[in-house]
């Protein structure tokens, strides 16, 4: 069984909330790059920064969303790869 | 007992769409100072824009231009002390800065303080003599020679190769992409600045500007860098955000010690693609224009400036906090002209605190909508329209229409209760889904477009806005051809209208044309394409530079027109929909920047002439709002017509200043209510200053994805 990856965010990133609190941006800020999420990006990018496994983020997702498990999985790893590609978290 | 404020002279007020940093420094000081402050603005003019802003001085005082010599200076500067003692002074141009070195130690003796490098150390940072600088201490500095007399340009510019960049002794800086180009701009750096020009070999990269304080021991206090995410045609920052630098800042900071710097400058770096390596393009031995953008990230670099001056320094480095932005926006207001006119005779005003301008709401009033709210390398007249509204009496909400997540619009909650983005490039189907999407989310009950190119889509959804509710005041297809230039300055309309004339004009498609016009109309001429920009050229040099210029922006034709020599007029107006005007109002140009936006005017009364516009728009069956703009030939007296824009100005908010608000009017005429007619008041003056506004990432975020953001 593979470990359950975690990923971390990059010491030169910051999360800057929406008025709402419910989706917001993650700020680079070596560029001044912005990467805005919604609501469940949102909830990736939080619980990477609280350094949260990526199965924790996933229960974190479906226990808020009505979405199967393993589609949100690969959503939020694709998202994750995505980050890392950027230069914005560490991965696993 | 309230203590004493701390008074702090401070210079820079002028630039127009190239704003001096003064502006930027008082609001920076005001934010950020630990107490009453109390700002004296120094002008060389009575008409530096900026300084008359609303808040942001509480003093004006005119000063002597600088080849009067340093005595004079310091004669002024101890006069104005005399009568308002002076704690600190800080300058903010470059050539004034050596001026200031060169009297401090007599500024101090009279109790002034002032926080500048020497004058031997200013000299060795100027553009003259920066490569040098760089050369010995081994700092990565792009290939750069001056060209003393211009005619030798063409050989340094064809050895240094396409495209390069020109710069100014001074200020000024233009990519240039061949000979022509390089000989139109460096003839008009020189006449500005002279002694001649600098040729640079440009660095493809990230541009950014590293602002800095060094304090009396040449220790760094403070220092914030910005990436330039948005870049005027004039190579100046509209929209920017603080980055972590560490590396850049540290180097920054050698560079001071190493200078024995003392005070605020600004250092200019390009990261070079592909590629570690910083170079250092530019050292300016004043704060930067952008300077309010450090006080918001938490690091107020003029506050830590003048706590130094007065040996107050702070024992804290403050960290700027990265991804704090700003985007470049416009302050207008009305003064008197009798200030204006105190100001010029006796050197000083004192002005009263400013009164924040105040939103009125009224639940039952019209809900109008505004598009053209950006500010990037022209002023949209969307802005000034909006001001215009917010000052009437019935009117419930203000909704901005934007094309671009970086329209400074986005971000003016006290103009707008709610911003949305229209769609870029779009047809008019297109605008008209989006627009009913906007009218279901937040209704409005009048539209007004305010950019010449959009207006075509919105008279296509007349009737389907009309289904909607939403009313606007806008003439039909043919009339807002007719006005186009194109036909206007070379179709059959009528060229004598008694109150103004149409000159005399020619269409060219290539630039054997265009040689061809200019020689019959004779020079000088004014090249013009169909939409924007108008160069005005003295020889064939400017028109191949003119040529290409417009080319450059999409003109397939221009329009070649006899330059007439004399002040610039401006007539605003309003139609009804039976083509009658329902009221106009004239203004003089004072100021205009180079791409003919107009920041300061003054009213005036010409009948005739307003007379004859409504004529003129009577017979183009015009619909709606309307500016003609004028040229009154100096030895003649006559008005030439040179353009007619088909909407609003963007000096708008001056009619509404004096109580002609133009705006109300048509969205009342618009949506089919009654209006009392507009009643002038006093004679005013207008003017129009640059503002940096803070964007926030979530406010940045919203508009950008969601398209939209409501602020009521």
């Amino acid at each position: 069984m593979s470990k359950d990856p975690t990923y971390r965010l990059k010491s030169h990133v910051t999360l800057e909330a929406d008025p709402d609190g419910q989706s917001g941006v993650l700020v680079d800020t070596h560029t001044a790059s912005m990467i805005s999420c919604n609501g469940t990006g949102w909830v990736i990018v939080e619980g990477v920064r609280d350094g949260a496994s990526v199965k924790d983020i996933v229960d974190g997702i479906t226990s808020q969303f009505d979405a199967e498990t393993e589609k949100v999985r690969q959503d939020a790893l694709n998202f994750l790869r995505h980050l890392s590609a950027a230069g914005l978290v560490d991965g696993a | 007992m309230a203590p004493k404020p701390v008074r702090v002279a401070v210079s820079g007020f002028d630039g127009l769409d190239n704003p001096h940093p003064g502006a930027g420094v008082a609001a920076a000081l005001r934010e950020g100072w630990p107490g009453p402050i109390e700002i004296d603005a120094l002008v060389y003019e009575a008409d530096e824009t900026a300084a008359w802003m609303p808040g942001a001085a509480d003093a004006i005082h005119l000063i002597p231009l600088l080849d009067k010599g340093d005595d004079a200076m310091l004669a002024r500067l101890l006069e104005i002390h005399a009568a308002r003692p002076i704690d600190v002074l800080v300058p903010c141009l470059d050539l004034e800065v050596p001026v200031i070195a060169r009297i401090a130690a007599d500024l101090e003796e009279h109790g002034i303080q002032t926080l500048i490098p020497g004058h031997s150390v200013v000299n060795a940072t100027t553009k003259l003599r920066l490569p040098k600088f760089c050369h010995e201490q081994d700092i990565p500095t792009p290939r750069t020679i001056h060209v003393y007399d211009l005619s030798d340009l063409p050989l340094h510019a064809k050895q240094f190769g396409f495209p390069l960049m020109l710069k100014g002794t001074v200020a000024g800086a233009r990519k240039v992409h061949n000979v022509d180009e390089a000989m139109h701009h460096a003839r008009k750096f020189n006449r500005e600045w002279g002694g001649g020009v600098l040729l640079q070999q440009p660095v493809q990269g990230d541009e950014f500007v590293v602002a800095a304080v060094s304090g009396r021991d040449h220790r760094t206090l403070g220092a914030v860098a910005m990436r330039k995410i948005g870049i005027s045609g004039k190579g100046k920052a509209i929209f920017g955000a603080v980055v972590e630098e560490p590396e850049t800042i540290e180097q920054a900071s050698q560079i001071l010690q190493r200078l024995k710097w003392r005070g605020p400058l600004e250092l200019e770096f390009i990261r070079q693609r592909g590629g570690s390596a910083v170079h250092l393009i530019e050292i300016n031995c004043r704060f930067p224009s952008w300077v309010s953008l450090c006080a918001r990230a938490g690091a107020n670099l003029p506050v830590l400036a003048v706590a130094e001056a007065l040996g107050r320094r702070q024992s804290r480095r403050q960290a700027p906090r990265a991804g704090a932005s700003f985007v470049r926006d416009v302050d207008e207001t009305a003064i008197l002209l009798s200030d204006r006119q105190a100001l010029s005779r006796t050197g000083t005003l004192v002005r009263p605190a400013a009164e924040p301008a105040r939103r009125r709401r009224d639940p039952a009033g019209l809900s109008v909508a505004i598009s053209g709210i950006a500010t990037l390398d022209v002023i949209n007249a969307g802005l000034g329209v909006a001001r215009a509204i917010n000052r009437a009496p019935g009117v419930s909400r203000v909704i901005g229409l934007g094309y671009g997540a970086y329209d400074s619009g986005m971000y003016r909650p006290d103009l707008f209760d709610a911003v949305y983005r229209l769609p870029t490039y779009a047809d008019p189907e297109q605008i008209r889904q989006r627009l009913e999407q906007i009218h279901a989310e937040t209704p409005f009950d009048v539209v007004i477009p305010c950019l010449d190119g959009e207006i075509p889509n919105f008279i296509a959804n007349r009737e389907a806005l009309g289904k909607l509710g939403v009313e606007m005041l806008l003439p039909g297809t043919a009339a807002f051809n007719r006005r186009d230039k194109l036909k206007l300055f070379t179709g059959k309309i009528e060229k004598d209208w008694g109150g103004f004339h149409i000159p005399d004009t020619r269409k060219v498609k290539s630039e054997r044309g265009l040689i061809r016009a200019a020689q019959d109309l004779g020079f000088p001429v004014m090249v013009k394409g169909a939409i924007s920009l108008a160069i005005k050229a003295e020889g064939n040099g400017d028109l191949a530079a003119a040529w290409r210029q417009l080319q450059g922006e999409g003109n397939q034709e221009v329009l070649v027109q006899r330059f007439v020599d004399g002040p610039r007029y401006a007539v605003a107006a309003v139609c009804g929909r039976n083509h009658e005007t329902l009221c106009s109002f004239t203004i003089k140009k004072l100021r205009t920047c180079d791409r003919g936006s107009t920041w300061s005017a003054i009213s005036v009364k010409e009948p005739a002439l307003e007379e004859a516009f409504a004529r003129f728009l009577e017979a183009i069956k015009w619909v709606g709002p309307a500016e003609g703009e004028f040229m009154r030939d100096s030895v003649t007296d006559e008005f030439a017509l040179i353009e007619v824009n088909p909407r609003f100005t963007g000096w708008i908010s001056f009619a509404a200043d004096l109580g002609l608000n133009h705006p109300y009017l048509a969205a009342m005429t618009a949506a089919g209510r009654d209006v009392a007619s507009p009643a002038e008041v006093e004679r005013t003056v207008f003017m129009r200053a640059t503002r940096d506004i803070p964007v926030s990432p979530a406010r940045l975020s919203a508009i950008s994805t969601r398209g939209g953001l409501r602020y009521d």
